[in-house]
């Protein structure tokens, strides 16, 4: 038996609903007895007590297990709010995110533009150097001090805060 | 007598299934739904570029190693913050489920 459909009925009805099968219940089942002293309605009398004792453990299970319903009812709110500041979170924290990849990819673009800029000037002043049968590099192709610079800087991009 | 068995047994029956569906499931039917992930993340990362097959000058080697680490830059700075999403939203889903 599924109990989903419960959820489904407002509180104040399913209140309703408990009590007035409890009151109906009683009633039915106190009237059974009542008549079987009149000899009128005596033939209803076993079909009414049966149906209210019924009726009374159907309302008393009810009305115990209402209280169950609504603990539940207030967990599962109690689990959505919860839910929507954890998800109202997440998303402060995406934009966050975003913002910074897209700040520190700017930051590593002008690092590396500005180390391929200094190759350039570095490239240019050896075109230079050449034309005058002298070289900034070493003509064995051994690493120069100003290679090893410029290598690291492309390593590092000039600045060591990631 | 036999009558009021013919009534009660089906009765007795309704009965215990009522009780029974007291013990139903009281699990909290509320779910969290996965966290989305910035699409910035979801990029496929870039590649590194080979050096080209005319390249003869130390500075060209530069250039290249340069264009990469520029890069590989961007693709830790990116594995950075996949880092920080999960453990916020690890610790978000943990806080909202316990």
């Amino acid at each position: 038996m599924s109990l989903w459909l419960i959820q489904l009925i407002p509180t104040s009805w399913l209140n309703f609903a408990a009590l007035m099968t409890l009151v109906l219940g009683a009633v039915l089942f106190l009237a059974g007895k009542l008549f079987r002293r009149s000899r009128l309605l005596r033939q209803y009398n076993l079909p009414m007590r049966v149906v209210g004792f019924v009726m009374l453990l159907a309302g008393a299970y009810f009305n115990g297990g209402l209280g169950v319903e609504m603990e539940y009812r207030a967990r599962i709110a109690e689990m959505e709010s919860r839910i929507a500041v954890a998800e109202a979170k997440s998303e402060r924290e995406n934009i966050k995110i975003v913002k910074e990849i897209e700040t520190k990819t700017q930051v590593i673009q002008q690092d590396t533009d500005a180390t391929l800029a200094e190759i350039e000037r570095l490239k240019q002043k050896e075109k230079e150097l050449r034309q005058q049968n002298q070289s900034l590099l070493s003509e064995t192709c051994e690493l120069t001090p100003s290679v090893i610079e410029l290598y690291n800087q492309g390593l590092s991009g000039g600045t060591q805060n990631e | 007598m036999n009558k009021v068995n013919r009534t009660a047994l089906p009765l007795l029956w309704i009965i215990i299934l009522m009780l029974a569906a007291g013990c139903a499931s009281t699990t909290v039917p509320v779910t969290m739904d996965f966290p989305e992930v910035p699409e910035t993340l979801m990029q496929e990362p870039a590649r590194l570029e080979p050096l080209p097959v005319d390249a003869r000058e130390i500075t060209d080697l530069l250039e290249n190693t340069t264009v990469n680490y520029g890069k590989f830059r961007e693709l830790r700075m990116k594995y950075l913050q996949w880092q920080r999403w999960y453990n916020t939203n690890r610790r978000l889903h943990k806080e909202t489920t316990e």
